[in-house]
């Protein structure tokens, strides 16, 4: 009796241990997700924003060759103002209008940035311009850097999902208050799918 | 037949881009060349160098020539490659990565955060226009890459003024002091009352490696093999562990501080540096 006594409540402290322990693990892991969430989102922030310091630069530059293209620099000025108008803080993350809006803005420039380019073939001149070949490295790799960071902000995202999703995280997912959080969507589906415009 | 049914429904969740996508190579050493394009005086020759660039300044290069990375784009299959490799240091993230696809005609230099400042993506740039493809236009693919390395290294050389420090890994003591903790008590509380201390030790050991596995990872090993140890010693040695080893393994618990673990392999490993897309690519 007494030895019974004994073993049932050593079962008992050791799956109390057991599951403080557990959920102890659950909640850090949703705290590093979340840490990877917002470094991630910064790190997509900032590579928004080094693309946005290269335009003046690059848009003089072109525009010295290329006067006449009138059409293009009115596109990259106006997406610029229009991400200029999103204000852009901390909690954009869990404001998922001004999200769209922000990305809808960025693909934007990203399109007008890139029939800027497309433009740029048509003038040997400034094919050949050094300082403008070195902004168009600069260019690709920063849209490199975008790709990059987004690419790594969706996984994060996915990852604390999965997390929130999967047993027994989902219990305590509700009791800490975390929520299934809105992931990156390709914006414009549309231009994605359909194949680049060429003129010959 | 149902296992054979349930093969095929696995092998349909397996996405297909999965099965697509070229795989990222083994990391040999410094020059990875999976086209047999250098001989192998050449390869000798860059990995030299490129060890006495770690040597003096810790920065490291790697190079992969690979005969195609289709479907994906040099960019794509670039990073994948970084984030698996890992060249440079943890922390200072000093690496780069020369790729090149032969048969695609591609190649991209890949830049480290830490040497984004020493290595603009317009250098980068200029480095495969200059020194890269005039030469690979005539099939000269190592005096391309060497003329690029001799170019990086100058950049670096400018840049990076700290030397090396010992490649190794930390393990904070806490997690292991804690565990260890747990363990034991639950391994005298539970098995203390049983005659056989081996048994009790093994279990405790056990028990605390499956308690601390999902929530310390690595060190949970550590610490069963402590629990392991003071148990057998503590409970009157069962023919496990006992008489003059006693002492060395107590004098390991009280140590604080923090471990070393890893150092001096003779082969070459990324030192766990990232990367975030910067550099440049080009085509020949």
């Amino acid at each position: 009796m007494k030895k019974l006594i004994k073993t049932l409540s050593t079962i008992l402290i050791l799956s109390f241990t057991a599951l403080s322990l557990q959920s102890c693990g659950t909640y850090n892991k949703f705290q590093t997700l979340d840490e990877q969430i917002k470094s991630a989102w910064s790190e997509v922030l900032s590579q928004y924003k080094r693309r946005a310091d290269l335009i003046p630069n690059l848009v003089k530059t072109v525009k010295g060759y290329a006067k006449h293209e009138a059409k293009v620099f009115k596109d990259v000025t106006e997406a610029r103002s229009t991400i200029g108008k999103i204000e852009i803080t901390e909690d954009l993350l869990s404001n998922p209008e001004n999200l769209k809006k922000l990305e809808a803005a960025q693909s934007s420039m990203g399109g007008a940035l890139s029939r800027l380019l497309a433009v740029a073939e048509n003038y040997p001149e400034l094919k050949a311009d050094a300082n403008f070949r070195d902004l168009q490295a600069q260019l690709e790799g920063t849209e490199n850097r975008i790709t990059v960071a987004r690419g790594r902000f969706i996984k994060a995202i996915q990852l604390f999902n999965t997390h929130v999703r999967s047993f027994p995280a989902n219990l305590m997912a509700k009791w800490f208050g975390y929520s299934i959080k809105e992931n990156f969507q390709v914006t414009d589906e549309k231009a994605v799918s359909t194949p680049p415009e060429v003129n010959f | 037949m149902t296992i054979f049914l349930r093969g095929i429904l696995c092998l349909w969740l397996i996405p297909l881009s999965l099965i697509a996508e070229v795989p990222v190579p083994a990391l040999t050493g410094r020059v990875v060349d999976l086209t047999n394009t250098l001989s192998s005086g050449e390869k000798d020759n860059l990995s030299l160098k490129l060890k006495n660039l770690e040597t003096n300044k810790g920065s490291q290069i790697a190079i992969l020539f690979i005969p195609s990375i289709e479907p994906e784009s040099i960019e794509e299959y670039s990073i994948r490659v970084a984030e698996k490799w890992k060249i440079g240091r943890e922390k200072k993230d000093d690496g780069v990565i020369i790729i090149i696809a032969k048969n695609d005609r591609k190649i991209r230099i890949e830049v480290g955060y830490g040497l984004e400042g020493a290595i603009p993506d317009a250098y980068a740039k200029r480095i495969i226009e200059h020194s890269i493809i005039p030469n690979f236009k005539q099939g000269n693919f190592f005096t391309g890459i060497d003329r690029a390395v001799d170019v990086l290294e100058g950049l670096i050389n400018k840049e990076i003024t700290e030397p090396p420090g010992p490649k190794t890994k930390v393990v904070s003591t806490e997690g292991i002091f804690l565990l260890t903790l747990i363990g034991l008590f639950l391994g005298y509380f539970i098995f203390g009352w049983t005659s056989r201390a081996s048994f009790s030790s093994l279990s405790g050991g056990l028990i605390t490696f499956l308690l601390g596995i999902s929530t310390f990872g690595g060190i949970a090993l550590l610490s069963a093999i402590l629990v392991f140890f003071i148990l057998s010693i503590t409970l009157g040695g069962g023919g496990v562990y006992r008489g003059s080893n006693r002492t060395r393994s107590f004098r390991t618990i009280g140590r604080s501080g923090n471990f070393r673990i890893g150092g001096g392999f003779g082969g070459f490993s990324g030192g766990g540096g990232s990367f975030g897309g910067g550099g440049a690519s080009g085509s020949w």
